[in-house]
């Protein structure tokens, strides 16, 4: 830190391109290995427990770097259990929440950010307010309602769920897209040049709000790939199984050392999916929160 | 025509006007209103009916009132008082680790824009999103066995000289600052977990950040810690404001990575609020008593929620 400071100095006493390698960038170089490390640790685990021999997991202390490499469990493990089953079924969750999370979502944030109208402030209240509904409290009036409806174990319980969940906070991403990404004057211009409100939603607006868009899907797909508990309740049954339960099951199931290699081999291929998702597309992610905008 | 017959008319087109300019914003924001009502509202009021009953799974449809048997049955139970002190410790500390460690990667990615990028910076950010990303199902696991008495952590500790392996997540007598040992293996995986995503917040909110103030901070002669504290914390204090609550609400009323983790053990040392819910619900399968706690919960997370409504309303535009 001190070492940070005085490069710090010397840099405002000389500005300009010519620092060099300085201690400073040096340091920060240091610091964000080090967080990048920690970050990435568990992951690291599970890909080399992944490939290393079986020999190596029956040591105590398993060492950091494997000694040989092994690939047969990224085939093996979609014979030992239905992971292909459970992935087709993470991805009909995903697919229904998104389409309908998001088309909800935008049509309302559209409307709570462009309209003056009878109500508009005490929706948007209401709206806000549900974020800070925890989720844990309506897991039993919930599940009673989805008991009811006969909902419990069909494909219409998950993404009916996850939906009610996603949408107010989709609903405030998007809100806050459609108030700073974009002037509302050429949405007005279309309307003088003859487009109908529709067409100017399927027109302007929506093309023109991709980025925020996409930053919702996202986190609505990664929240329904990922979630855990509230499917193992209600869609617990093997033919509908999401990836997480399919997976937790797994751990019960062989939860041994000779099979360790096996699970962390099917923990990666779950895991990819959002992680691919997010590499690939992280600068969409902070814009759907209208920081960049401000 | 008349002008009283052209003003009655004009008063009939705007009125229809306002019913058709009305009519479209009101059918746009109609099915997010209907779920909310229907899949939010009417189950925190049916939580709270069901708290004031002995309503339980195994026997359906027998539940009768108890008035506030619940709520008393919370406030006198001693095992829930060392969970809510457990919650709120869990909560706070992975929370406040989160927003130190996420700043920190943020300033440290993006402050070196002034001179020149720090290279790579897309694919470490990248990297330090993947906990944030990655299934809880899959951390839990994994950070089991990073924390397992025989392994890789326990390895680095037996060559630094340490004998005995450290259970991190199973010894309940060791205990640092009150508090056993397990809680804070939890907060760690908690403060891994929840870091990403101030890591973002943050850094798209540092990147808004005009340069010229850093430059007219630095010929006053504030740089480094002084140039943090008094130009980049203010100007990010909204973002982080707005962060820090979500993520706690979410601490305090979620549950995938305790129930992964721990489930609540060894002996209930890492309980917390979420899944004791769980375990009340579901396990016990007392409906009346899980309700109760649910709504308990609710009632300790409104004054935040109302300042919350308050605040983001006001300030950001975001949400």
């Amino acid at each position: 830190m001190a070492a940070n400071a005085s490069a710090g100095r010397r840099a405002t006493a000389r500005p300009g391109r010519r620092q060099g390698i300085s201690v400073k960038r040096l340091a920060a170089y240091a610091l964000a290995l080090l967080i990048v490390s920690y970050a990435v640790l568990p992951l690291y685990w599970t890909v080399i427990t992944a490939i290393r021999p079986v020999s190596e997991l029956l040591t105590i202390h398993p060492s950091w770097l494997p000694s040989g490499i092994q690939f047969d469990r990224f085939v093996n493990i979609w014979k030992a259990i239905p992971l292909a089953s459970y992935m087709v079924n993470s991805a009909i969750v995903v697919t229904i929440t998104v389409l309908i999370g998001v088309t909800v979502a935008a049509l309302g944030g559209y409307a709570l950010s462009r309209f003056e109208f009878p109500g508009n402030g005490m929706i948007l209240a209401f709206v806000l307010f549900t974020q800070t509904i925890p989720t844990v409290v309506l897991l039993v009036p919930f599940y009673s309602l989805l008991h009811d409806a006969g909902f419990i174990n069909t494909r219409v319980a998950l993404p009916l769920s996850y939906t009610v969940w996603a949408v107010p906070y989709a609903t405030l991403i998007l809100r806050g897209y459609f108030r700073t990404a974009f002037s509302r004057d050429l949405e007005d211009a279309a309307r003088v040049d003859g487009c109908s409100r529709a067409g100017v939603l399927w027109r302007i607006v929506f093309p023109l709000s991709l980025p925020g868009l996409m930053s919702a899907a996202m986190l609505i797909a990664v929240f329904a790939w990922n979630e855990f508990l509230w499917a193992s309740l209600i869609a617990s049954q093997e033919p509908i199984r999401t990836v997480s339960v399919g997976l937790n099951q797994f751990v019960g199931r062989f939860g041994t050392n000779e099979n360790l290699p096996l699970w962390m081999a099917g923990a990666i291929f779950v895991a990819l999916p959002p992680i691919i998702l997010y590499v690939a597309a992280q600068r969409f992610v902070s814009v759907g929160y209208g920081v960049t905008e401000r | 025509m008349s002008s009283v017959e052209l003003g009655a008319s004009l008063d009939r087109l705007q009125f229809r006007r306002s019913v058709h300019r009305h009519g479209w914003p009101l059918l746009l924001v109609a099915p997010v209103a209907v779920i909310l009502l229907l899949f939010m509202y009417v189950p925190v009021l049916d939580a709270v009916r069901l708290s004031l009953t002995n309503a339980s799974l195994l026997r359906p449809g027998s539940e009768r009132g108890v008035g506030l048997d619940n709520y008393l049955k919370i406030a006198t139970s001693p095992e829930f008082r060392g969970i809510a002190g457990q919650t709120v410790l869990w909560s706070v500390a992975s929370v406040a680790g989160s927003a130190v460690l996420g700043v920190l990667a943020a300033v440290l990615l993006t402050s070196q824009r002034r001179g020149r990028p720090l290279r790579g910076r897309a694919i470490i950010g990248g990297l330090i999103l993947a906990p944030f990303v990655a299934p809880p199902v899959v951390s839990a696991y994994v950070w089991n066995y990073l924390y397992s008495g025989s392994g890789p952590i326990n390895g680095v500790l037996a060559s630094l000289g340490v004998s005995e392996p450290v259970y991190f997540l199973g010894d309940t007598v060791t205990k640092l600052v009150g508090v056993a040992l397990p809680l804070w293996s939890m907060i760690q995986v908690g403060v891994w977990h929840g870091f990403p995503f101030f890591f973002l917040m943050t850094a798209a909110a540092l990147t808004s950040i005009p340069i010229e103030l850093h430059e007219a901070a630095a010929i006053d002669g504030a740089t480094g810690w002084r140039d943090f504290r008094w130009v980049t914390l203010p100007l990010i204090a909204p973002v982080l404001e707005v962060t820090i609550f979500l993520e706690l609400l979410f601490r305090l009323g979620g549950l995938d990575l305790p129930f992964l983790l721990t489930g609540g053990g060894p002996l209930g040392a890492t309980n917390v609020w979420g899944v004791f819910i769980y375990q009340v619900g579901f396990a016990r399968l007392d409906i009346g008593y899980g309700a109760a706690l649910g709504v308990a919960l609710f009632l300790i997370c409104t004054p935040f929620a109302i300042w919350y409504v308050r605040r983001s309303r006001r300030q950001l535009a975001g949400f």
